[in-house]
């Protein structure tokens, strides 16, 4: 019964080990502003922090994130206002809104070892964050908002 | 640009129905009520979902989006068309989602069909919510004469507030609600009756943040996906792994497919 970190608490899960972590967050503990896009790692919709390092929960194995920290974007800051989120809405960046999550929690992940990154930096960290509204010139506009703002 | 025609019949002391064409619409003041974020919280009554306007008394006013938000920003920009016509103060205005009710909230600019695509969201719907909105924003100043006791052609607005300039006077929007002060019979808006472009406040500007953007950079916005429902099933394409193979046996793990065809 694998047990980790999630956004702060302490979570038990009774799944399969093999289960991804992205059913668990969304199916067993209803938080469900992590989004399933393709199911292989090739979207980044699904991207969580596990030790605060970027990776996509679609991929990952419960069994894999067992006594780790896990935090989702519901997590990333108490009230909504880390400074990535504050520069997302000044910079009116959402579109449909479906890949944002992913977008903000890989940007954060990025800010977290690169306070200061240059556009090349966060072109190549949001590289394999996909968005099919085409909101990539928001994206970037806002990661370099919050990295002179933060 | 010919809108439809409004007419105006009164229903009840506090509101009344407006036919434009095939829409029918309802606006009602809300005495009591606190701030409307949901449908349930519209006016009650046989013609409760024909609600587009309701305002509280505490100057709260709840505005009907009648198209679905997909990104493009509708959520926003039809309310804020009738909000502009009304003179709402933006900042006092929750914007309600449409329930499905064609028959009401249908694009008159698309055949009616409660649709949202093709670029048609706003042309369709343009002539309709500025009608409604300069409706409003006429039996608020009828509301306000009442009270005031003071010609109508004499009144005037800023952002929900009626002004009676010659004596200094004003009433804010929630207090003409709170009044419960309809007149009867009701004002009929027409093509004259809307603004110019050069008096709108709120249409064209590019300042004014989406309202569905805060929910989308939080988690928190819910998208099809998301809804869970009890004894819910899930439904998935099994594909073969190449032309011309048709299913023999499932080989999944507990817990199986519920049905499978």
């Amino acid at each position: 019964m694998p047990a980790f970190i999630l956004n702060g608490r302490s979570v038990d899960v009774d799944a399969e080990p093999d289960t991804p972590l992205l059913w668990i967050i969304r199916e067993h503990l209803k938080l469900t502003g992590t989004k399933f896009g393709c199911g292989m790692a090739q979207c980044g919709a699904c991207t969580v922090h596990v030790d605060g390092e970027a990776v996509r929960s679609c991929v990952t194995a419960v069994a894999d994130v067992d006594g780790r920290a896990v935090t989702t974007i519901e997590g990333l800051s108490p009230d909504g206002t880390h400074p990535l989120q504050r520069a997302w809405i000044e910079e009116q960046v959402p579109q449909c809104g479906y890949c944002q999550s992913g977008q903000i929690m890989q940007a954060a992940a990025l800010l977290a070892t690169t306070p200061s990154p240059s556009r090349q930096e966060i072109v190549d960290a949001m590289d394999g964050n996909i968005c099919r509204c085409g909101t990539y010139a928001g994206i970037i506009a806002a990661i370099e908002r919050a990295s002179r703002e933060a | 640009m010919n809108g439809p025609h409004v007419r105006t019949s009164v229903l009840s002391r506090r509101s009344f129905l407006v036919s434009a064409g095939g829409l029918t619409v309802a606006i009602a003041l809300l005495p009591h009520a606190g701030h409307a974020a949901v449908p349930a919280d519209l006016p009650t009554g046989p013609f409760r979902p024909n609600a587009w306007v309701a305002i509280a008394a505490d100057g709260a006013v709840s505005i009907i989006s009648p198209a679905a938000e997909m990104g493009q920003g509708v959520m926003t920009t039809l309310p804020l068309v009738l909000a502009d016509e009304m003179d709402a103060d933006w900042d006092q205005v929750r914007v309600v989602q449409a329930p499905s009710d064609a028959e009401n909230f249908g694009n008159p600019g698309f055949y009616g069909i409660q649709l949202t695509g093709g670029s048609e969201a706003v042309r369709g719907y343009w002539d309709t919510l500025r009608l409604i909105g300069a409706q409003t924003r006429m039996v608020l100043i009828a509301g306000a004469a009442a009270v005031l006791d003071a010609p109508a052609d004499e009144l005037t607005t800023e952002p929900g507030r009626v002004l009676h300039p010659r004596s200094g006077r004003s009433l804010g929007y929630g207090e003409i609600a709170a009044s419960g002060a309809l007149p009867a019979p009701l004002p009929e808006a027409t093509d004259a009756d809307l603004k110019p472009a050069e008096r709108w406040r709120y249409i064209g500007r590019r300042d004014i943040g989406r309202i569905d953007v805060p929910a989308k950079v939080r988690g928190a916005a819910v998208f099809g996906i998301d809804v869970q429902l009890p004894g819910m099933l899930y439904g998935a394409v099994l594909r073969a792994r190449s032309r011309g193979i048709g299913r023999r046996s499932w080989t999944t793990r507990r817990p199986g497919p519920s049905r499978a065809w």
